[in-house]
């Protein structure tokens, strides 16, 4: 398997060449086009019972797609839904990768993803963001809504939870308001993460709670019912 | 105090970085990510001076009552700064000059920077599809974002730019609002209102206008409650 990272940053999308035999899951509705000799089949990763605990706990849909390679060089598209950046690491088996559960994108067939990791009840009381870990060894792909800045953390960094994208677990955290009483309740900033350790964090640089929020007032108003 | 500019045009991210004891004042929302040795602290002053009036005209700007500082303490620090919207943030240096700028458009400043609307041409945009524009002075950076890209305009002479696409403007030109062309064109070529500028001085211009896109799109939004 081979790919390359197309459209950077601004619309990224990666475009996967397969040989026969090999394989690349999809977070469900993320293909965008693919050749014709490539097999699709759509699962409920892990079984049904690990399917649901994705969904319900990590936001994440219940359906994966695995696209195999039949004969001949197969290739297929794949995009993330917002537009933005998309980042390609290689897992090593040694450092799982902790992802917000809407950036995942895509991975080869030795990554697990488990929404069971200890650290999302932290996450779970701020502002619903919902995270998967990602263990195993093997390429892995997420999304980002605007670019993705890479910061390596060494000592401690304070990131906002509607902008986290992903981190390494080597990094410890925890889920607290920003400055003072009057700060937290007046500064717009909400619940803020601050990471501790040595590891890589990875930050989108839009987040989509910021445009709903402007859209809102266009939306129209409810007529009463007569 | 200076900014650092990544990730223009679509999804700037405006980096401050702070020596020991600096601070950068921001609009409120705007921090995505930051060191872990900032203290924040959210006023209704701009830079110590204004109080709870100052506060208040601002919000009559169209713009946040609240501002949030953010100081280094203990060693330099980073800041990381993103607009709600889609788009490229600029930085101008001011000494003791003067600046307009759409108050949506504000992002970060130094704490040598004042705002005021209390600036009398003001009344004129109010008229103009709801726009309210910004008196910048003082000294030091200003951080202001844009929707879509930026583009600079040095004008000498005259330039008419639809209200909606104003970012910012120098204290050289002076402007009047006029409808655009005949009444037929007015009412059916779709343009509003227009600003005319004339003398010399910079005029930043977005490639997007907020309101078109707002109602493009907030007309698909199921209707909210009353």
């Amino acid at each position: 398997m081979n790919f390359e990272i197309v459209c950077k940053p601004d619309f990224a999308a990666v475009r996967v060449k397969l040989q026969p035999g090999e394989t690349i899951v999809t977070e469900a509705g993320a293909m965008m086009s693919m050749s014709t000799n490539l097999d699709m089949e759509t699962n409920m990763r892990g079984g049904l019972g690990a399917a649901l605990k994705r969904k319900m706990m990590g936001g994440e849909s219940l359906f994966q797609n695995t696209y195999t390679c039949k004969e001949g060089e197969g290739r297929i598209e794949i995009a993330p839904s917002t537009p933005g950046d998309l980042m390609h690491l290689e897992l090593d088996g040694a450092t799982p990768v902790i992802l917000q559960s809407g950036a995942y994108v895509a991975s080869t067939e030795g990554v697990e993803l488990d929404s069971k990791w200890g650290g999302g009840k932290t996450f779970f009381g701020g502002e619903g963001l919902f995270m998967l870990q990602a263990t195993g060894t093997g390429h892995l792909f997420f999304g980002s809504y605007g670019a993705i800045h890479e910061v390596d953390v060494d000592g401690g960094y304070v990131v906002d939870t509607g902008h986290i994208v992903a981190f390494e677990n080597t990094l410890d955290f925890n889920v607290r308001t920003v400055g003072g009483l009057k700060a937290s309740i007046f500064s717009g900033e909400g619940l803020v993460c601050e990471f501790r350790g040595t590891g890589k964090l990875w930050i989108q640089t839009r987040a989509g709670q910021g445009m709903a929020e402007f859209l809102h007032p266009f939306r129209a108003i409810e007529q009463k019912k007569k | 105090m200076n900014f650092d500019i990544k990730y223009g045009p679509s999804y700037a991210l405006a980096i401050a970085r702070l020596a020991d004891g600096e601070t950068v004042v921001a609009e409120p929302s705007a921090m995505v990510s930051m060191s872990s040795n900032v203290q924040v602290t959210t006023t209704y002053k701009s830079s110590g001076k204004g109080g709870l009036l100052g506060g208040l005209k601002r919000m009559l700007g169209g713009e946040s009552f609240f501002q949030n500082h953010f100081t280094a303490t203990g060693g330099p620090a980073n800041v990381d700064l993103a607009p709600k919207m889609v788009g490229d943030v600029e930085v101008t240096e001011l000494n003791g000059g003067k600046l307009y700028l759409q108050s949506s458009s504000y992002l970060a400043s130094g704490p040598g920077i004042e705002l005021n609307t209390k600036w009398g041409g003001a009344k004129t945009f109010l008229g103009g599809e709801g726009m309210f524009m910004l008196e910048v002075t003082g000294t030091g950076p200003l951080a202001f974002n844009s929707f879509g890209a930026i583009k600079v305009v040095d004008v000498d002479g005259s330039f008419t730019v639809d209200t909606g696409h104003i970012v910012a403007f120098e204290e050289g030109l002076q402007f009047s609002n006029k409808k655009f062309g005949g009444w037929k064109t007015f009412l059916l070529s779709g343009e509003g209102l227009v600003c005319h500028f004339t003398g010399k001085g910079r005029l930043w211009l977005q490639t997007r206008n907020p309101q078109a896109f707002g109602q493009a799109v907030g007309s698909m939004l199921p209707p909210r409650k009353r």
